[in-house]
């Protein structure tokens, strides 16, 4: 058996509750904690991520490394610990990436491990690539119940893209239908990943969790060390903090190291802030006053920066000037960094109350400086009022950016269908070449007004609204966003998957077995087929057996058309949609049937019409509204009375006025999904 | 300005400090039932067909209990309602002890309106008569329809021979203010001719006072389980809101028409004098009436209470002292919401004068913008200073027209 010792060292207790951010949780009391002063050669640290497909075991296994190198005491342990946002709590899911140093002990020597948990889901796998960048290893935990799974595989290959050990960690050996030998063999089958020292686990028991620190310790390359060169940090996340401004989290890479006091330039903006503050996450932030960080070490600095636009996710940060160690004068090359995280859906957000707009912009405002994939820009229609136009990369991190605004900004909110970016060539000369140019992803001169220029290229317009696609007759090719889909589920419903994918203009690609009862399928399928409902019918016709990841694979020209919706003669701009020409009339027949189920009737007859141009593929009638009383008040008891007229009063507010015709929010989500799926 | 205006009209409207209740109505609640209607969410104890005399006797002491622990009122009574439930269950010498009881603590003057409601199939005219020597002189009569199939898919115990029957007790016995009528439309079965030949024979027996309610399906109950999909299955199907709407409609000129006056949104008089008056004082305005028995409310200037709705809860709340949470009465857009929600149910609708001074002239722009769709519709009208819903339309999308009321006066920043 190895031998293993905590690092007991100075008690940061004093310090620790006397810095704590206030808005963080409650201050961690620490028993066994890292002399944060003390420096440790490059060669005893190890940076690591954890990654894994949703729900696999990440959070939890970081749990239990915290709580085994008594970075957090016992008595302050709380099931995932570092997912400290209100809604990752309540939704049991990792939204943002959480860093955490630990100090570790082996065979005598000490260890700082930092560690980075990341998300699961699909939408947050930028967050992951960005983890990533920071480290030389990564620990990849699968769930031994479930095996491999979309996610899984996803998260492997970005590991691998950066280069990174992978250490296998089956987790949840504790459940009785766990199967540990075969999933290892099928890490082996699919990722061609040794899993002859994967490491059997139970983050819920705290089985295992020493044979992953030492794993880490052994098997995950220290990180490089080169003091010669000009010192260079790579950010890799920035908060915004309402004490301290702009918090910016980093890895050193190299050069002799930040500290206190520096004058420090952000490569990306040619800004130079003086830092006020250094310190590590263990995890909540605790300062270091005497020392650099050195390479390898990641850490966070303060330097009254207002905007996190000037301390960039993937940005460089490098010392210009320093008091208290030497700074190399040669000018320092920005590192790779990453791309920035696009936005793959965009929907219109709008006050329900006009007075609330600024309060949306500033909201807005507050909760980008935390969320570098949010974009937003001023929107207004005559329907809607004024609001923004915002892109996110998924259906779930709107959910979580609508959810947010509405509780800790506390602004109600109208939000319309969110739709993917669309793309239209006027047909002149050379467009064909364009065409294909925006096929390929090449970067083309793109505009948000489509003009038929006169010169040899033309412009590419821009659709991120469905409303503003240019009409049908117009000569124009139009493209739309297709991702490369891979759906894992046991074999047995390999054919109600493809039935399903087909039914969605998915076009076959690859199909293989992953082991001999498991099958992944991958299609190349239209963006805006996926953002509907289909992840939960590819949940329901596989039993909640399947998993499901994407990527952008690219554009591809298809026959689109805009379907406008008419509430009582008149163009609801907010609900048009693009649909496939060919699918037009039978979605416009779905999107009537759904929004008359939505629209509360009115005092008067009210037609609902979709339409292709001029041409009314679909419309039905909404009679009018023939009595809304409350009878009786027995007793006199009009409390109950009340709050319904409350209630009424407030839903009306939450409604928009399309003519005189007021649409609640759900009608905006009807667009959604234009499937007949006959049962819904 | 405004804030002198209402700083000063806040300073008015505190209730002058003391002890005593200001009301001069009671409501005492008896919940006993023969069985439970498809329709009824009250607080009520079903007991069959006949109740047993020591759940009645237990029932009546918890109500004396907490009529003791009630702060006596400052004036005698002028209105007692007994509802339920089903009062006449009750033997009449439980009646005259809950009454005597009442006038002990708190007086019942002696021209006083005491109603008792009573079902028919329960009472006759003997038991009636006992009734009003025990000091009854008003009765609302249940009979909710005079068709048999829509009183039996609503679940109501009695028929209409019964219902026949009770109105000729009750005219034989005559009490002395007189009898309510109490119908619902918009069962499930009914047609419109059936609402109609309900309505001739409801006026054949010409009633000084008709109370008609529009069904409302609620939540928890048989037909909101039964009907809350929209199907009927295969029972007998909810009229749709168009032919319940017309019959609120029809109702409504079919009293007008023969004389009554539609003073509130569900309640009809032959003649002024006939309205009732207890439940004229719900409408006022920072009305005040105690509450006695389980789920009653009870007021004091508009601070509302209502009492624990299961008989476990009411017997422990009676047993700690049956105490009233001490409240300060509604103030600002509260209060204005409560008077805007009772007066708009009558006929007299509410005076635009008196909102502005009570409350404030933003106030009382915040009701007129609030109105204004409901006046372009037909639905409300303003005459002099007064505002009021229209007689059908107005009462038929009354809620129609307070939540958009609400929705401004909620606005109006303090
Ligand atoms: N039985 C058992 N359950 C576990 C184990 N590890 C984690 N879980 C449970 O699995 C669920 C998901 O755990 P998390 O740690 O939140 O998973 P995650 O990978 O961080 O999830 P995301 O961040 O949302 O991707 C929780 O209910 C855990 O309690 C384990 O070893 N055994
Ligand atoms: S008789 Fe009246 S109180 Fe009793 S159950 Fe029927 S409706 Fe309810
Ligand atoms: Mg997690």
């Amino acid at each position: 058996m190895k031998r293993r010792r905590r690092v007991a060292t100075a008690l940061l207790l004093a310090t620790a509750t006397a810095l704590a951010p206030p808005a963080a949780r409650r201050p961690l009391t620490r028993l066994g904690a890292v002399d944060l002063e003390a420096e440790t050669p490059a060669s005893n640290i190890r940076n690591f991520a954890i990654i894994a497909h949703i729900d696999h075991g990440k959070s939890t296994l970081a749990d239990r490394m915290l709580e085994t190198t008594a970075t957090v005491a016992a008595r302050d342990m709380q099931a995932q610990l570092l997912d400290s946002m209100d809604l990752e709590r309540e939704r049991g899911i990792t939204i943002k990436l959480n860093a955490a140093r630990m100090a570790y002990e082996k065979d005598g020597e000490p260890y700082v491990l930092n560690l980075i948990d990341t998300p699961g889901h699909v939408d947050f796998s930028y967050e992951v690539s960005r983890s990533l960048a920071a480290c030389e290893g990564a620990l990849l935990v699968v769930d031994a119940a479930q095996g491999v799974q979309a996610q899984t595989l996803a998260n492997v290959y970005l590991a691998l893209e950066n280069d990174l050990e992978i250490i296998p960690v089956l987790n949840k050996i504790d459940l009785p239908a766990a199967e540990p030998e075969r999933v290892a063999e099928e890490i082996e089958s699919t990722i061609g990943l040794d899993c002859t020292d994967a490491i059997l686990a139970s983050a819920k028991s705290g089985l295992g969790i020493g044979d992953v620190l030492d794993a880490i310790v052994e098997r995950v390359p220290p990180p490089s060390d080169d003091q010669e060169k000009p010192t260079r940090c790579l950010i890799f996340d920035s908060k915004f903090d309402a004490y301290q401004g702009v918090v910016t989290y980093f890895r050193v890479v190299d050069g002799t190291g930040i500290a206190k006091g520096d004058k420090v330039k952000f490569l990306a903006t040619g800004k130079t802030h003086d830092i006020t503050e250094v310190g590590v996450m263990v995890p909540e932030r605790i300062p270091v006053s005497d020392r650099a960080l050195k390479p390898g070490e990641v850490g966070y600095f303060v330097a009254s920066i207002k905007s996190v636009d000037d301390a960039r996710v993937g940005d460089t940060v490098t010392v210009v000037k320093s008091q208290s160690h030497a700074v190399s004068t040669d000018e320092a090359e920005p590192l790779p960094g990453y791309a920035e995280a696009t936005p793959m859906v965009f929907a219109g957000v709008f006050p329900t109350d006009a007075d609330q707009y600024n309060a949306l912009r500033d909201a807005l405002g507050k909760l980008k400086l935390n969320d570098a994939a949010l974009r937003y820009e001023a929107e207004n229609s005559p329907a809607m009022g004024f609001g923004f136009r915002c892109g996110f990369l998924g259906l779930l991190h709107m959910e979580i950016v609508q959810e947010r605004l509405e509780r800790e900004y506390d602004v109600d909110l109208i939000i319309t269908a969110p739709s993917v970016v669309y793309k239209v060539v006027p047909r002149q000369k050379n467009s064909e070449a364009v065409v294909e140019k925006v096929m390929k992803g090449e970067a083309l001169k793109e505009g948000l007004i489509q003009e038929a220029s006169e010169e040899d290229t033309p412009t590419v317009l821009v659709v991120d609204n469905p409303s503003r696609m240019p009409d049908k007759d117009r000569q124009q090719h139009t493209l739309e966003p297709y991702v490369r889909l891979e759906v894992i589920a046991p074999t047995e419903y390999t054919g109600p998957l493809m039935d399903l994918a087909n039914e969605r203009r998915g076009e076959l690609v690859d199909m293989k077995y992953l082991t001999p009862t498991r099958t992944t399928v991958i299609y190349q399928m239209p963006l805006a087929e996926v953002i509907t409902d289909f992840f939960d019918q590819v949940k329901s016709r596989t039993r909640g057996y399947a998993s499901m990841e994407y990527a952008l694979s690219g554009y591809r020209e298809s026959p689109l058309v805009r379907l406008d919706v008419m509430i009582n003669k008149e163009l609801a701009a907010p609900l048009s949609t693009v649909v496939h020409e060919q699918d037009a009339q039978a979605a416009g027949k779905v999107l009537v049937r759904k929004l008359k189920e939505f629209i509360p009737r009115q005092m008067f007859k009210v037609p609902i019409q979709a339409c292709v141009g001029a041409n009314i593929v679909a419309s039905v009638q909404l009679s009018a509204m023939r009595k809304d009383v409350l009878a009786k008040c027995y007793g006199g008891d009009i409390s109950r009375k009340k709050k319904l007229l409350q209630k009424q009063a407030k839903g009306k507010k939450r409604m928009k006025a399309m003519g005189k015709v007021t649409v609640p929010q759900e009608a905006f989500m009807a667009v959604l999904n234009l499937r007949d799926s006959g049962g819904d | 300005m405004r804030l002198v205006a209402t700083a000063l009209a806040a300073s008015a409207l505190r209730p002058t400090p003391t002890l005593q209740p200001q009301a001069s109505g009671l409501y005492a609640h008896l919940p006993f039932c023969r069985r439970r209607c498809f329709y009824c969410d009250f607080p009520v104890v079903v007991a069959g067909d006949a109740v047993k005399e020591d759940r009645v006797a237990h029932y009546v002491s918890l109500l004396e209990r907490e009529l003791s622990k009630q702060p006596r009122s400052s004036k005698p009574l002028a209105t007692v309602y007994l509802g339920g439930g089903t009062p006449s269950l009750v033997e009449p010498r439980f009646i005259k002890q809950l009454l005597d009881a009442i006038d002990a603590k708190h007086g019942i003057s002696s021209k006083a309106e005491i109603t008792l409601e009573c079902d028919p199939g329960t009472f006759d005219a003997a038991k009636l008569q006992k009734y009003v020597d025990a000091g009854v002189t008003r009765v609302s009569l249940g009979c909710q329809s005079f068709d048999d199939e829509a009183l039996e898919a609503a679940g109501r115990a009695h028929r209409r021979q019964d219902a026949l029957d009770a109105v000729q007790a009750v005219k034989r016995v005559g009490p002395r203010h007189g009898w309510s009528l109490d119908l619902i439309s918009g069962l499930p079965g009914t047609t419109p001719e059936g609402w109609m030949e309900t309505l001739h024979e409801a006026h054949s027996l010409n009633p000084p006072h008709v109370s008609s309610y529009d069904l409302q399906v609620e939540e928890g109950t048989a037909f909101g389980k039964w009907y809350s999909d929209g199907e009927s299955n295969g029972r007998p199907p909810l009229p749709q809101d168009e032919e319940s709407a017309d019959a609120y409609r029809v109702a409504s000129s079919f009293w007008r028409s023969r004389g009554y006056l539609h003073y509130e949104v569900s309640s009809y008089a032959r003649t002024e004098g006939e309205k009732s008056r207890h439940n004229s004082a719900y409408w006022k305005p920072r009305a005040s009436w105690l509450g006695l028995g389980l789920g009653a409310a009870s007021s004091e200037q508009g601070a509302r209470f209502s009492r624990p709705r299961k008989m476990k809860d009411y017997e422990a709340w009676v047993a700690d002292g049956a105490i009233v949470p001490e409240s300060s009465p509604p103030h600002g857009a509260d209060a204005l919401e409560d008077e805007l929600l009772t007066s708009l149910r009558t006929a007299a609708g509410i005076d635009l004068t008196r909102v502005r001074d009570v409350y404030s002239s933003e106030y009382e722009r915040a009701v007129r913008r609030g109105a204004q769709e409901a006046i372009e519709l037909g639905l409300a009208v303003v005459e002099g200073e007064v505002l009021k819903l229209t007689d059908p339309d107005g009462f038929l999308f009354s809620n129609y027209a307070l939540a958009a009321v609400f929705g401004e006066v909620g606005d109006v920043c303090v």
